[in-house]
């Protein structure tokens, strides 16, 4: 969508072709009418009025007051006369009721319209919604679209220099074009209100900026189909060395100022692997590390029981996505909606292709982290090379990484480190465990502590909680088999082999508040 | 319509209202100055019972018009056509009113009772609204909008204008007074300043 120069430029030519009905059409009547002063500065020789509800006909340039009256119709009726009288007249209506549709009022602005064309006169509509089309085949229509982020840089860094010395401003450029990229999405109003509400703090620190997504996340109120998962931890995943250095180039991608190269942003990664290795944790680390608000789409939650009600629900969850970028967008168990099979009427196909078209056409800075279990129905449309910037494998803990894991979460529940001796035979109990398996026998290691009084359980106690557990590796096996296979011919490994039994390479992660 | 300046003051002013009665669009421009000591009193009497007539017949046309406007509207945005399609209709008699060949207390008598007539018709055309709504005939929102086009629309309006022309329309639109060539490009907003409590007023 053109940007706001390319908008004015079109003005500047619409107005010079004496085009009879000009609709601009945003969400922003404001900045509309400030393109318009400034085509109206340069084509100096015509007239300009606008007319708006509040202030009846005012001079476009001076402001001063020519009809005051709030009535539309008035307002036609003064329209008419000038345009009869003089040639080359301009007249700004916004804040026009009914004119997306045959009305009284479309009607009689088509022929206004017809009066303004034969006088060389204009008739600008300023308008969010389409014209009805009877009225809008009059003229030229130009879509004007929320600011682009180098605009809001504009307009923001105004007003900081503006504040400099009355409050305690550390931001510098770099924070100043982070602000606006994560503000970008919003209008230029909602912007300054935004950061004058900052500001209103007494100072503006760098450290403010992951308040900016909190209120960008206000201003759109109900995130339709996603949810704002909240960062309160600090989320560190160890381990998935290739993830990780995989990451930390996209994060500088995701950091830089890509607008006025051919490069599009990281569009994001889809880790599959084995169930609670810690796939869903590293989206909460990546959106942690990179200092971004995460959203979660729920794939389950978008299938909706109508006929096209799914694709509608998707296709306004990615649009608020792209609104609320810059982001992590978390999609778990993404095969849940897109696998697609014999029984499912064509819905999931239909989901899939709206979901590849925007993961190939979306140029927001929108990371997806999507995560997978049941690997063997994804669709392979979704895993093929430059769907996803890549495919990673996540296996099951190696020794060292269940060491880490069986450490954290003893200092967690039970508040001591394992005793030495144990340490080694529990590494040796859990081999075949995944992540969140440890994490749940320790759990319920506190809890017994907790209702016998808060001791530490015996190690033979311990011992025989681990070995009480089945964990999914050792109950299926195939299944575990079947994955590897999968992952070994289609994906990354998102660490480095460590046992040597580990098909794809090891995984670890550590969670630590 | 224009009438010889030929006959005297009286006939002219006769023949002038008389046409104006019949034809709104009669022009006024060449009425002369009336000075009841120009006249005897019951020439002026005569006179003045031709304006009353006169304006009378114009505040026919007006009440003609408000009901037409009212019978074909149906909804807010005709309604709002109509009653600014009566304005030139009213204005006309504005123009008769307040025209300055009459003396002043006769423009002011006449303008005050125009004024009220308009105001009671306001009233008028708002209670008829009002009871539409109490009947049923129209639901509370739209009975709203349409109360809100009346009033947006008020008919008192007319005496706050000035009308160009015999057609009562309105003045065109001034041209602007400053040069736009060398003028910057005009910001929609204030800067925008946080107002601490250590601020003080500009």
């Amino acid at each position: 969508m053109p940007d706001s120069t390319r908008v004015r430029e079109l003005l500047h030519r619409y107005l010079s072709a004496r085009i009879p009905l000009i609709v601009i059409r945003t969400i922003e009547p404001n900045r509309a009418l400030e393109l318009l002063s400034s085509c109206a500065s340069q084509l100096g020789t015509m007239a300009y009025y606008e007319y708006t509800r509040t202030e009846g006909i005012r001079d476009l340039m001076s402001g001063k007051s020519v009809l005051d009256e709030p009535s539309l119709h008035a307002a036609l009726d003064h329209a008419r006369t000038t345009f009869k009288a003089r040639i080359n007249a301009n007249f700004v209506f916004s804040d026009v009721e009914e004119i997306d549709q045959e009305s009284t009022t479309s009607r009689h602005l088509a022929e206004m319209v017809r009066l303004a064309e034969s006088h060389q006169g204009s008739i600008i509509l300023i308008s969010s919604a389409p014209v009805w089309s009877g009225l809008g085949r009059l003229g030229i229509s130009v879509e004007l679209d929320l600011p682009s982020a180098e605009e809001l840089a504009e307009v923001l860094g105004a007003m900081v220099e503006d504040h400099r010395g009355l409050v305690d401003i550390q931001w510098q450029y770099d924070d100043l074009r982070q602000a606006s990229e994560i503000l970008s999405g919003i209008t230029e109003m909602e912007a300054i209100n935004v950061l004058a509400t900052m500001l209103a703090k007494g100072k503006l620190v760098p450290d403010d900026l992951p308040e900016l997504s909190e209120f960008k996340d206000r201003i759109f109120g109900d995130l339709s189909g996603l949810q704002r998962i909240p960062l309160r931890g600090e989320y560190e995943v160890g381990g998935l060395t290739n993830l990780r250095r995989w990451l930390a180039l996209r994060e500088q991608a995701m950091r830089m100022d890509l607008s006025h190269t051919s490069f599009h942003p990281p569009r994001g990664v889809l880790l599959v692997g084995i169930p609670g290795c810690g796939k869903s944790l590293s989206a909460k680390a990546i959106a942690t590390q990179w200092n971004l608000p995460l959203y979660r789409l729920d794939m389950a939650g978008i299938l909706g029981m109508y006929v096209g009600q799914s694709e509608s629900q998707l296709r306004e969850a990615l649009a608020t996505a792209d609104r609320v970028a810059p982001c992590v967008l978390w999609i778990d168990e993404i095969e849940k909606a897109l696998a697609t099979g014999p029984g499912d009427s064509g819905t999931s196909r239909r989901l899939l292709g709206q979901f590849l078209f925007w993961l190939q056409e979306s140029t927001s800075k929108v990371f997806l982290v999507a995560t997978a279990n049941e690997i063997q129905s994804l669709p392979p449309e979704l895993t093929r090379k430059g769907r996803f910037d890549e495919v990673f494998f996540v296996d099951l803990p190696n020794a060292s990484d269940r060491e880490e894991i069986i450490r954290l979460y003893f200092r967690r529940y039970l508040d001591h480190d394992v005793a030495p001796g144990l340490t080694a035979d529990l590494v040796s109990l859990t081999d075949g465990f995944s992540g969140s398996e440890i994490d749940a026998v320790i759990h319920d290691l506190g809890l017994d502590a907790q209702a016998g009084g808060g001791g530490l359980p015996g190690d033979e106690q311990i011992r025989a909680h681990f070995r009480n557990v089945l964990p999914f590796s050792k109950s299926n096996p195939e299944d575990i088999a079947s994955l590897r296979a999968w992952g070994q011919s289609r994906c990354i490994p998102a660490g480095d082999p460590i046992d040597g039994s580990a098909p794809v390479g090891g995984r670890r992660v550590v969670l630590s508040d | 319509m224009s009438l010889s300046a030929g006959g005297s003051a009286y006939e002219i002013w006769v023949g002038t209202l008389r046409a104006w009665a019949e034809d709104p669009h009669t022009s006024l421009d060449h009425l002369p100055p009336l000075d009841e000591r120009s006249f005897s009193p019951d020439t002026y009497s005569r006179l003045m019972t031709h304006l009353v007539r006169s304006v009378e017949a114009s505040s026919r046309r007006g009440v003609d018009a408000l009901s037409s406007a009212f019978q074909h509207s149906t909804t807010p945005a005709e309604l709002e056509v109509a009653l600014v399609a009566v304005r030139p209709v009213l204005a006309r008699r504005t123009q008769l009113v307040r025209h300055p060949s009459l003396p002043e207390p006769v423009r002011q008598t006449l303008e005050d009772a125009m004024r009220r007539e308009l105001e009671r018709a306001q009233q008028q055309i708002e209670d008829d609204l009002r009871r539409q709504g109490a009947g049923g005939r129209l639901d509370t929102d739209h009975l709203d909008r349409m109360l809100h086009v009346v009033r947006e629309n008020r008919l008192t309006v007319v005496l706050e204008r000035s009308y160009a022309d015999a057609a009562g329309r309105l003045e065109v639109a001034p041209l602007p007074l400053v040069d736009r060539a060398d003028a910057p490009p005009t910001r929609r907003f204030r800067p925008r300043r946080v107002v601490s409590a250590h601020s003080t007023e500009d």
